[in-house]
């Protein structure tokens, strides 16, 4: 046998001391509730069961617990993010396509199936014309509004060996607009405006998956424009001349596409609100409950960061900004967060406007809702990467 | 439980290793008692409900060990092993094989209900050791043990419980009495448990990403780079997830006093199939081979006899693996190659070059292991296809080549005797100063690192599968 020696002493002891460390510490430390940057709540100590024992479903949900609550964790997922960006220089990190200037979303190679997309389409096109049907069928005016998302708009600034995803916008366009036009359902792409216009570099967020202020006005300007051109209304579309934009200073724009990385790229975007020349007062109601008066919400967050979620506080269930002029029409904007920036200029054209997030709002469903409130219009806004998704927004008649 | 996880390494370990500890050396049943308690409790943290079938197996080795090793008529003996046999192969059947047949037969028109059965983890493993120890006995390779909890320490020792390798019970049944637990011993397992964790942790996961990422796609769109690599980063996964689950198993038998034998020797510097069979899952390869290969005849009959006992042991090795046609196309695959070099082209085989000797080798197993790793038979064709260039054009294998770069060098270095390399060059400077040094702590430090690095996989990832757990 042989003879112990100190070396080996001493290796014992770290090994055992450093593994008793970790239990003592997993055990003994304050658990979080909350990842900031992961964006997503952590696993809580699972419930002791017989049914979990016998199944190993405690033990299974317990493992997930302590990798959570592992103790520096927080501290070592930004260790080895950075050390993926500048040490190791791996092209995604986290899920996110890195470059010195721009930080998109990666996504698995897809083979494209025109075939499935097609089909995709006329299925959802067949529900938005239902859904006309119902709004006009009480006088109203139904239009879905197509919105690049960030990585839509900026599909060339992907590296080559990277999935942008352009070859399946593309289809999805081509086939959405052709289904949508065979059954007369009013379509506005905004994509097709944004490429009438040069796509401007300032319209979409080298940090968020979302425009920018100044993409999100444009947006708003073209839909007021194309609201004007298909109902006759003459509602007042605001310009350059008459609203006035104004930087958020003292706070960084911690983006999605930035949060993974824990803020580590050196990308800093300024957020941009506006407002009228001419104030529009409103009342505010979320949920049915009288709120604060605004449209900003420039509250930062824990780490003291603003997000996108200043734009109507984010993502709110159902809200409704009465602004008291009944000489004006009511608009319903349901969709996903590519709303909310735009609603916070919506609303100046309206009597009310209301807004519902189906994947969040289940009192009612949208059939219910407009049937309810009767909106002399409705948009819909969702952009490419859901455009044809049932879920969530897409969920037109349930069941 | 797996090894590679926050529980195993951070309470399972520590608490085993001074509750372990804590009882004097002179106890050793209290010891060995503690060591079952723990390894029960090991398996039973996958499900409880699969405790009682590991204790039904304990229980039936047990009894027809008594049976197939007392002084008992021969006949009476041989029912005992009869008897573990058809208990043993029995449960792995119904468990591992029933819906896997049931649905053979009803593609040829049955029409019976398929049984849906949950596989318990290890049982494959569990049943080769349990029958093991009574083959053995019967054969008079070892006593019987009348010690119903050593017996049971036997079978359920949780270092090679799940994922092996499979150990004998003639290489641990002195251990298992009489093992001489030490420091350095302690030492040297626990610098082995920890290169093993990082091999599992910092390159299989990693290549299991890409195999995943790029099985999960349609074969047919594959561009033929594309293809390749998936095939390669199966191969290296396969390769270091097993690997590495062995050496935490040896590492921690070790750290026990128990010295399991070696299950891996660097099988991908191998230069023919059959090299590659005597450097991988050499505890499997081994079991067929002394208890179904030598039993049939082995080598030394007529040809047809030969071929034929070479084509049961395959096609039970394919099987083994898996209750698909998939697994058994695998192992009849090796069946042909071995054949092949065996009868046809072995004789040219030896007189090529070393190096074509290796591509050839690596070819075929890498092609064995698109048969291994694909759902479905015709999935593996296609590709297969892709591979040959017959797939379609998606690129990204820039992609997987720049994401993976640091995994995909310490992959190839990895499958290397690099370590072994290193150790001798040390050995034969040994008297020089500094090198003593780094020969003993060099090591050591190095553990320490990758236990450092591979906490922060733990810690930071989600990604963990082991994948022999379903065999």
């Amino acid at each position: 046998m042989k003879k112990k020696s100190l070396g080996d002493i001493l290796f014992a002891a770290l090994f055992v001391g450093l593994l008793l460390a970790v239990m003592l510490s997993a055990v003994l430390r304050e658990k979080g509730t909350v990842s900031y940057y992961e964006n997503r709540t952590l696993a809580q100590r699972p419930a002791l069961t017989a049914a979990g024992v016998l199944s190993g479903s405690y033990f299974s949900a317990l493992d997930s617990y302590l990798s959570d609550q592992a103790p520096l964790r927080g501290t070592i997922s930004k260790l080895s993010t950075w050390a993926d960006i500048y040490l190791l220089c791996r092209p995604v990190v986290n899920n996110i396509v890195v470059s010195k200037d721009m930080l998109l979303a990666y996504t698995t190679f897809e083979a494209l199936d025109a075939e499935e997309v097609t089909a995709k389409a006329e299925s959802m096109a067949d529900s938005l014309s239902a859904l006309r049907d119902l709004v006009t069928g009480y006088g109203g005016y139904f239009c879905h509004v197509a919105v690049p998302g960030q990585g839509a708009y900026y599909s060339d600034r992907y590296p080559d060996y990277v999935n942008s995803r352009a070859d399946y916008y593309a289809v999805e366009r081509e086939a959405f607009s052709a289904a949508m036009a065979r059954r007369g359902v009013d379509l506005l792409d905004i994509g097709d405006v944004f490429e009438a216009m040069g796509n401007p570099e300032d319209y979409y967020s080298p940090v968020d998956h979302h425009y920018t202020y100044y993409g999100a006005f444009a947006a708003y300007q073209a839909m007021m424009e194309h609201i004007n051109e298909t109902t006759g209304y003459d509602l007042h579309i605001y310009s350059d001349a008459d609203f006035s934009f104004e930087e958020v200073e003292g706070f960084r724009y911690m983006g999605s596409r930035l949060r993974p990385l824990f803020g580590l790229v050196d990308l800093n975007e300024t957020l941009m609100i506006g407002a009228p020349e001419e104030d529009i007062p409103f009342t505010r109601y979320d949920g049915g409950v009288e709120v604060e008066p605004v449209v900003f919400n420039l509250q930062p967050d824990s780490m003291g960061n603003l997000s996108y979620t200043i734009y109507m506080g984010g993502d709110i269930p159902e809200l409704c900004i009465d602004t008291n002029r009944p000489e004006l029409p009511t608009i319903l904007i349901y969709g996903d967060s590519y709303t909310n920036a735009v609603e916070t200029l919506l609303y100046t054209g309206f009597d009310k406007l209301y807004s519902i997030d189906l994947r969040y709002y289940y009192e009612l469903s949208l059939a219910e809702y407009i049937a309810q409130v009767q909106p002399d219009i409705v948009l819909c806004i969702r952009d490419y990467s859901v455009l044809l998704s049932s879920e969530g927004n897409g969920t037109v008649f349930p069941n | 439980m797996v090894f590679s996880s926050m529980s195993f390494l951070f309470f399972f370990l520590p608490a085993l290793i001074i509750l372990y500890y804590l009882i004097p050396k002179r106890l050793r049943e209290a010891r060995n008692l503690v060591l079952l308690v723990f390894s029960l409790f090991f398996y039973a943290y996958g499900g409880a409900r699969f405790l009682l079938l590991m204790l039904v197996s304990i229980a039936v080795n047990y009894v027809c060990g008594l049976v197939a090793g007392g002084k008992h008529r021969q006949a009476l003996r041989r029912w005992g092993v009869i008897a573990a046999l058809v208990v043993g192969l029995g449960l792995l059947g119904w468990y591992k094989y029933a819906g896997f047949f049931a649905e053979t037969l009803n593609r040829l028109g049955t029409g019976l209900p398929i049984p849906q059965v949950v596989l318990p983890i290890g049982i494959s493993f569990f049943t080769f050791q349990g029958l093991s120890y009574v083959i053995d006995v019967y054969r008079g390779d070892a006593k019987v043990q009348r010690n119903p909890l050593r017996v049971a320490l036997y079978i359920s020792l949780f270092p090679q419980l799940v994922a092996g390798p499979i150990v004998r019970y003639t290489t641990v049944a002195e251990e298992i009495g009489g093992r001489k637990e030490s420091l350095p011993e302690f030492t040297q397992g626990a610098v082995r448990l920890l290169f093993g964790l990082a091999k599992k942790m910092l390159i299989a996961n990693a290549m299991g990403r890409v195999a995943d990422d790029i099985f999960s796609m349609n074969a047919a769109t594959l561009s033929a780079p594309v293809a390749w690599l998936g095939a390669l980063a199966y191969t290296a996964q396969i390769y270091f997830d097993f690997s590495a689950y062995s050496d935490m198993a040896i590492g921690l038998g070790r750290m026990f006093g128990f010295h399991f034998l070696e299950n891996f020797e660097y099988p991908y510097i191998s230069r023919s199939i059959r090299e590659f069979w005597r450097r991988w899952h050499i505890s499997l390869s081994s079991w067929f081979r002394d208890y179904v290969y030598i039993p049939l005849g082995g080598s030394r009959c007529r040809v047809p006899r030969h071929i034929f006992n070479l084509f049961v042991v395959w096609l039970l090795t394919g099987l083994w693996h898996g209750a698909s046609w998939n697994f058994v196309v695998w192992g009849l695959w090796f069946f042909v190659l071995l054949l092949g070099e065996r009868y046809l082209w072995g004789g040219l085989l030896e007189r090529l070059p070393g190096a074509a000797r290796h591509v050839y080798t690596m070819l075929l197993i890498v092609i064995g292991w698109v048969f291994f790793r694909s759902d479905t038979m015709g999935n593996a064709l296609t590709y297969l296809g892709a591979m040959a260039g017959r797939g379609g054009s998606t690129g990204m294998a820039t992609y997987y080549l720049l994401e993976y770069w640091p995994e995909w060098i310490a992959a190839v270095i990895a499958c290397l005797p690099v370590k072994v390399a290193l150790e001798r060059a040390l050995d034969r400077r040994i008297e020089r100063p500094g090198y003593r040094a780094l020969r003993v702590w060099g090591p050591r430090c190095l553990a320490l690192v990758l236990l450092a690095l591979s906490y922060m996989s733990l810690a930071t990832g989600a990604f963990n599968p082991f994948i022999y757990f379903r065999f």
